[in-house]
């Protein structure tokens, strides 16, 4: 046995699948996942010592390669001076200057502990800004598993071929209308209909969760500018 | 209504400004993480000011994280979006790209193998198709998921590690594009 399927196997016992995230289990191209122990550039070596070119790169975090030696300085500079402060600190509003500086259309930001905590607060925010409940999302499209979400969504649910989680109440998924990706016609013709009960439209603008569909040109294009006329109405 | 583009995955990664900048369209609010994290666990969201001033405490919308901008997590994915602000970096990560999918489709087509790739800046998608171009998510359910199962394993054998799944994006890096 390979210390990854003994890791696996002991894995199990305590948690569920045993890894923390669905897709790591292997379940669509089957076999024993990999427990890794290290990452270096381009490269991540598992529990056997079998080194291998990563192409997962932590599914998109790590565009340096791994464990690039300035990153894990400026980690290193701050553990000295504590793990958490729960208080405002000088390289929050660093950081938001540099995202607002990188991407012109964010002028204000807020910091958050993953993905599906930002998906999950701009669909509340939308919701509360328009004082409307329904949200367009796309299928196929990921945006974390909060409950409104995880509609027709892709990664792991895909991977499991239940585009559509249990748990989440008829009641949520109700204002939660879904299209096809690349159709705008279907967008303009859902806006329509119940353009006026509409919160936001939610769009990976390239599909990654179900392998990686990008946008048909005149579709994103025709999908914000509907969107804006549609705005503030 | 409100126009959200989900950049969790393209942003910082399809271009520097993310998939809004590489194909010009604005939108009103963004998500991002991944990459804005440098490897730990981090997220974010913005936009427009008139929306994002709806956000407690300036306004009704209650949003909050006991971790929220942790300085460890602020460290590592400062340092990472510096780095990636140099000039040529997403041109060089998407040519490393390119050439990669370059290389599989010729030896794809030489072994007479259905085969079909996308591309967007630094991440990819590999498809065991006849497709002429992979559009709609019928194009992609229509790809033979148990040719891709097998390669998995024959590139894992060989060293290579793909996402486990043939319904996830690739994701290159700089250092794939620079080997030492
Ligand atoms: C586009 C998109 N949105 C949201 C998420 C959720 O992010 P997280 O896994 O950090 O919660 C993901 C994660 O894969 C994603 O790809």
């Amino acid at each position: 046995m390979s210390r990854s399927e003994t890791l696996f196997a002991n894995a199990q016992k305590h948690i569920p699948g045993g890894v923390n995230s669905p897709v790591r289990a292997f379940k669509s191209v089957g076999g024993t996942p990999l427990f890794f122990k290290h990452a270096e550039g381009a490269y991540v070596t598992d529990e056997d010592d079998k080194r291998y070119v990563d192409y997962v790169g932590s599914w998109g975090p790590m565009i340096l390669g791994h464990s690039h030696p300035d990153v894990l300085d400026a980690v290193r500079q701050q553990l000295q001076h504590g793990l958490s402060y729960g208080a405002p600190t000088a390289m929050e509003t660093e950081m938001a200057d540099l995202v607002c500086s990188i991407v012109p259309s964010m002028e204000m930001v807020r910091m958050v502990s993953s993905g599906t905590e930002a998906t999950m607060s701009a669909i509340r925010l939308a919701r509360g800004f328009t004082g409307r409940d329904s949200i367009i999302k796309f299928e196929g499209c990921y945006h974390g598993h909060s409950d409104s979400l995880l509609v027709k969504a892709g990664s792991g649910a895909l991977t499991q071929g239940v585009p559509s989680s249990a748990g989440v109440p008829a009641a949520f998924a109700k204002h939660t209308l879904t299209l096809p990706f690349n159709d705008i016609g279907a967008v303009e013709q859902m806006l329509s209909e119940v353009g006026q009960d509409v919160a936001c439209i939610i769009v990976e603008p390239v599909a990654g969760n179900m392998n990686c569909v990008p946008p048909a040109r005149v579709s994103s294009k025709a999908c914000a500018s509907s969107a804006t006329s549609m705005a503030w109405c | 209504m409100v126009l959200i583009f989900d950049e969790v995955m393209t942003g910082f990664r399809v271009a520097l400004g993310g998939a809004q900048a590489h194909y010009g369209v604005t939108p009103d609010l963004s998500t991002f993480g991944k990459i804005i994290g440098g490897g730990m666990p981090v997220g974010c969201f913005g936009g427009k000011r008139d929306i994002m001033q709806h956000i407690a405490p300036l306004g009704p919308v209650y949003q909050a994280g006991t971790l929220s901008g942790n300085p460890l997590a602020m460290a590592a994915g400062l340092t990472t979006l510096r780095l990636i602000s140099r000039p040529g970096f997403h041109a060089e990560l998407t040519d490393y790209t390119t050439r990669l999918l370059d290389g599989l489709q010729q030896r794809a087509d030489a072994a007479g193998i259905p085969f079909v790739t996308t591309q967007a800046g630094g991440m990819f998608g590999l498809y065991f198709s006849g497709a002429d171009d992979i559009v709609t998510f019928d194009d992609v359910m229509g790809s033979d998921a148990d040719l891709f199962k097998r390669f998995f394993h024959l590139m894992l054998e060989g060293g290579v590690y793909l996402a486990p799944s043939a319904f996830e994006a690739g994701f290159t890096s700089i250092a794939h594009a620079t080997p030492s």
